[in-house]
């Protein structure tokens, strides 16, 4: 029996048992209304959820779905072809490489492609890309990664595997990345071409990471904890517990683990025995966790504050960044309350030097 | 012949697409669409040997085609299948 939130609406409590058929790949005799599609959307999980749907629309989002890892896949295989002829050594980074964990990888909806080039590679990578026919330079950051446009596929080109500069912990995910991205890798077939991915402990806990990054800044959808979760069972029999514990311990992540752990099996499905360092933890905090990936959806893109709308139509400046900045401190110490480990003050000095409202906007306008 | 394995039929509205699964770590990133009668041919010889004329023999009986047709239609979808690597000799 699964956990069902205090609050949970019955289209949410179908999504879920939704999910879960999809990830384990068991039948489901519940069929998907208008409402569940819409919280697959919002969750970018529409083709795990969707897939025995009736309805001619959300067939077509499967469908279009399934496709689209045929051109991403593609396009991974070139660019990691290309870099390599040039003597670069690349890691695909999430996305692609997660879907492999998935009994049914084309059930995954796909993003961006992430690759990892290191800091000494950077700029020569650079290089190669913008050499390449038909491709743009979206944006070039010199700190974490460059954006590129190639063939209708965003990418991104990593210096760095991870921004923690907000939660001040740069130093340990970059000392970790030294030793997870490099070397004698594994490696999985795309199109032909062997691409190299994250050394397995490390990808457990890097996803984990990126995925709690992305939950404090801005919002995650249930494919992140999805992810995750698949990431943990398809590696079940090779992930090193001591390892693990290592690396998150550097990155003070332990408690915040167990919080997701508690969700991953009382929630989503994945065996107790799977889940490192299960252990019970407060009910309520999980299902504050719950709620807020449910308002959130993918990346935060399907959350708003009610409040912001209202204040954006404040025609006077400084009325408008008062308000927003009481809004953001409120949420800002409500976050730190619940998640004290990932939310130090630093990231609230953060949020003034770079503006209340483009901090809690940023990661919404990634076309993730 | 027969079918490689790691291959799942999946079935998406009335169309009919082949998906990899992620255990068999097999060479294929693109999907597959099937028609009903192709579909009807996969199921049909899941796990076992065939030849073009098994296939011809199977749309005989379930169409009621006559041998010839059958055995035309047979040859393609062999040959289709095999170009889209899904069947090893």
């Amino acid at each position: 029996m699964y956990g069902v939130l205090t609050n949970m609406t019955l289209s949410q409590q179908k999504y879920l048992e939704l999910l879960r058929c999809g990830l384990w790949d068991s039948e489901c005799d519940i069929v998907p209304d208008r409402d569940v599609a819409r919280i697959a959307v919002q969750q970018s999980t529409t083709a795990l959820v969707l897939k025995d749907s009736e309805d001619e629309d959300c067939l077509q989002e499967v469908k279009r779905v399934m496709w689209s890892h045929g051109k991403l896949n593609a396009v991974i295989a070139e660019l990691v072809g290309m870099l390599d002829s040039c003597g670069i050594k690349s890691v695909l980074l999430k996305g692609q490489g997660c879907a492999t964990n998935y009994p049914e990888p084309m059930l995954r909806n796909c993003g961006d492609i992430d690759l990892y080039v290191g800091e000494e590679s950077f700029e020569r990578a650079c290089e190669v890309l913008t050499s390449m026919d038909g491709m743009s330079v979206d944006d070039y950051d010199c700190f974490h990664h460059s954006q590129f446009h190639y063939k209708d596929v965003k990418i991104e080109l990593h210096r760095k595997c991870l921004d923690l500069s907000v939660e001040g912990r740069q130093e340990a995910i970059d000392a970790l990345a030294a030793e997870g991205l490099t070397g004698d890798l594994p490696t999985i077939n795309l199109m032909g071409c062997r691409v190299r991915v994250p050394e397995v402990n490390f990808n457990a806990v890097y996803v984990f990471a990126h995925m709690v990054h992305h939950f404090i800044s801005g919002g995650i959808g249930f494919r992140q904890v999805c992810d995750w979760i698949m990431l943990l069972h398809a590696n079940r029999d090779v992930i090193d517990k001591c390892a693990l514990e290592r690396m998150l311990a550097t990155l003070r992540l332990r408690k915040t683990w167990e919080l997701f752990g508690y969700i991953a099996v009382n929630y989503l499905g994945l065996p107790k025995d799977e889940m490192p360092f299960y252990c019970s933890i407060s009910k309520r905090k999980a299902e504050m966790t719950l709620e807020k990936i449910f308002t959130d959806g993918n990346f935060g893109y399907a959350n708003e504050h009610p409040a912001l709308k209202r204040i954006r139509k404040c025609p006077l400046f400084i009325v408008r960044k008062s308000l927003t900045m009481g809004l953001y401190t409120v949420e800002f110490f409500r976050k730190r309350r619940m998640y004290r480990e990932l939310v130090p003050l630093a990231g609230l000095l953060d949020m003034y030097s770079v503006g209340f409202s483009s901090t809690f906007s940023k990661h919404k306008r990634e076309d993730k | 012949m027969k079918q490689k394995e790691g291959f799942k039929l999946r079935k998406v509205g009335k169309e009919y697409m082949i998906t990899a699964d992620s255990v068999s770590n097999i060479d294929f990133n693109s999907i597959v669409s099937f028609n009903s009668s192709a579909a009807f041919l996969w199921q049909s010889v899941e796990g076992k040997e065939f030849t073009a004329e098994d296939l011809a023999a199977l749309l005989e009986g379930e169409y009621g085609l006559n041998h010839d047709y059958a055995l035309s239609e047979a040859n393609k979808t062999v040959e289709f299948w095999g170009n889209a690597g899904l069947i090893v000799e």
